[in-house]
């Protein structure tokens, strides 16, 4: 079994060595990609030699992998993968595929073009709800969701359950979530869902979110 | 309607001289330091009136000022006291060749090996 990674240039460490410890307890390799090579640690500096550029994934052979994270980090080099063009066709071959897809934090918008109709956990902003909001995921308040094939976690703090989800979907097995009960979060300002639909508009005009 | 004035351009470089901040405080203080050529010295604040009371203010002030002007001169607090020593001779006086500070290379890149997962984990953990 084997995994891709997508992961921020400037990582998250928690979420990163999280993942990749995770996975290798459960005995699934990884392969790492970026938009930058070696990726660098947002806290300390150090930097790692990964797999290789998102731009050198070699589509055709995507389907050697069982399954996507997408790791988040500093915010400027999250949001870059909000628009990358490589990253939405690759998340886009996985939901095809019906491979799982995971993200975290601030990552979750990234998955947003297979969120539609599916409950996601996301970062809590007004930009990552006006992005997911506008592909019609259903955003919840809860810190992990699983929902179909799709694994999203609010924040670092359970990175090692995000991935254990992720590999019971690999494996396809049914994940026993640790979350019994939603908390609402008082600073959580839903968004409307007309913002939603003026924002997808706004953003692509070519596409008819409410025809996907 | 905007007005513009004609300025006289020696006067204008004689204003941005003085605007040039040197510190009220710390430059007179280093620069009649430096001026003794005494290797070592304690500062006697009384001069220094009501600037000289708070000596762990002027402390910070000088070692600020020694930072961000480049100046040889090491500022220390010692029982209450501030003495100024000179980093640049020695208490000869003769001149100390200081080697410049070496770059700080950045680390080598680690490779994503099983051993660097387990060890980053632990100290992330940590």
């Amino acid at each position: 079994m084997r995994a891709l990674i997508i992961v921020s240039a400037r990582f998250n460490p928690q979420e990163l060595w999280g993942c990749l410890k995770t996975l290798k307890n459960h005995e699934i390799t990884f392969d790492v990609y970026s938009l930058e090579n070696p990726i660098r640690n947002e806290k300390t500096g150090d930097r790692f030699n990964i797999t290789g550029l998102v731009a050198d994934i070699d589509m055709k052979r995507l389907n050697k992998y069982d399954g996507l994270y997408i790791i988040s980090g500093a915010f400027l080099e999250t949001k870059d993968y909000w628009w990358h063009d490589k990253t939405r066709r690759i998340v886009e071959w996985f939901n095809e595929k019906e491979k799982m897809l995971a993200a975290i934090c601030c990552a979750t918008p990234t998955i947003r073009y297979a969120a539609e109709g599916k409950k996601v956990s996301y970062y809590h902003m007004i930009d990552t709800e006006d992005l997911l909001g506008g592909f019609y995921a259903i955003l919840t308040d809860a810190s992990l969701t699983v929902d179909g094939n799709l694994v999203t976690a609010e924040h670092q703090q359970v990175t090692v359950q995000w991935t254990e989800a992720g590999i019971a979907i690999m494996k396809g097995e049914e994940y026993k979530s640790f979350i019994k009960e939603e908390v609402s979060n008082a600073s959580n300002v839903k968004t409307p869902l007309i913002r939603k639909k003026k924002w997808a508009d706004a953003r692509f005009p070519d596409k008819d979110v409410t025809k996907e | 309607m905007v007005q513009f004035d004609d300025v006289d351009l020696e006067e204008f470089e004689q204003l941005q001289m003085n605007a040039r901040n040197r510190g009220r405080v710390s430059w007179p203080i280093l620069k009649t330091f430096l001026e003794t050529g005494k290797f070592l010295a304690r500062l006697d604040r009384k001069e220094l009136g009501a600037r000289g009371k708070d000596v762990q203010k002027l402390e910070s002030l000088l070692k600020s000022y020694v930072k961000n002007h480049g100046l040889k001169v090491n500022v220390i607090k010692l029982k209450g006291e501030i003495y100024l020593q000179r980093t640049d001779i020695d208490k000869d006086g003769n001149k100390v060749e200081i080697p410049e500070e070496e770059e700080n290379p950045e680390k080598p890149a680690k490779d994503l090996s099983d051993a660097v997962v387990d060890e980053e984990y632990e100290e992330t953990e940590d």
